[in-house]
């Protein structure tokens, strides 16, 4: 891998999807994380696509392969802290399949058209963000827990202002 | 640097060759990742102090203990939202470093 890139210019990965989702799909399928979501639309996707001919067991496989997939690359980095295989990212990913798919339903209905048409696309990112906002945690929890950000928080310059009162 | 790792490398859709890195390109990335850094370090500096968790929620965070009422809650969603942006930032910031380095490393065997 090394070689194959070295001195070649890479595709961006994160494609603003604070920001700019304009639907669940596309904050999946085209702004988080472009190289992950390649790799399962090939690997995943499309086989079980050509397989089943069923675009809801697809979208189901995929995401569960990639709960799978974070659940595991968890397990790896965590292990020694006694981190214990729980479901959670297979959770989190699984509710955000259904996302897409409850996208695929309703996305023709009159309400979400005129939502679509009318709130400005920030607004709707905001929308789709909060979508999957409520269950972040089964995600994001581990990695507060189990020291990824305290990490981060080594390589980074940061001003921190304390008080004391007493 | 391990949810860094992955990544693509651009082809020009004409020739379908990769394409070279220029040095317009390696400006471009520093002033994207250095936009990213200031952006990570104004979050970080907010949130080391709690923890990573502005807003007290009274559940472990990544355990299963959470009620439908407490995922719905404003203090549990703005946690999440805060730790979303940062790992978003994160992981591009990240992608962007290692390339440059790579890139920059390439640069000097070459000039």
């Amino acid at each position: 891998m090394f070689n194959l890139v070295y001195g070649y210019e890479t595709d961006a990965i994160v494609l603003n999807p604070m920001f700019k989702s304009s639907s669940p799909s596309d904050f999946w399928g085209r702004r988080w994380n472009m190289v992950v979501h390649t790799g399962l639309k090939n690997g995943a996707y499309k086989p079980m696509r050509k397989l089943t001919n069923s675009r809801i067991l697809s979208v189901l496989t995929a995401f569960f392969l990639s709960g799978i997939i974070h659940e595991y690359v968890n397990l790896v980095l965590y292990y020694e802290k006694g981190i214990a295989f729980e479901w959670k990212q297979v959770l989190f990913f699984g509710w955000n399949g259904i996302l897409i798919l409850l996208e695929y339903c309703l996305s023709s209905f009159p309400l979400f058209q005129w939502i679509g048409k009318n709130f400005p696309p920030i607004i709707i990112s905001i929308l789709v963000i909060s979508s999957a906002l409520p269950l972040a945690h089964l995600f994001l929890g581990d990695y507060i827990k189990f020291g990824y950000f305290d990490a981060v928080f080594m390589a980074e310059p940061v001003v921190i202002c304390q008080s004391n009162f007493s | 640097m391990f949810f860094s790792c992955t990544f693509s490398i651009r082809f020009d859709p004409k020739t379908e060759k990769p394409i070279p890195v220029s040095s317009a390109y390696l400006v471009q990335q520093l002033k994207v990742i250095g936009r990213d850094f200031g952006i990570m370090c104004v979050v970080m500096s907010i949130l080391a102090p709690y923890g990573w968790e502005l807003f007290e929620t009274g559940h472990e965070v990544n355990s299963f203990d959470h009620s439908l009422l407490d995922m719905f809650s404003w203090q549990h969603l703005a946690n999440n939202l805060f730790a979303t942006s940062k790992s978003i930032a994160f992981l591009k910031f990240m992608q962007i470093l290692y390339h440059i380095i790579l890139t920059l490393h390439t640069f000097m065997h070459e000039y």
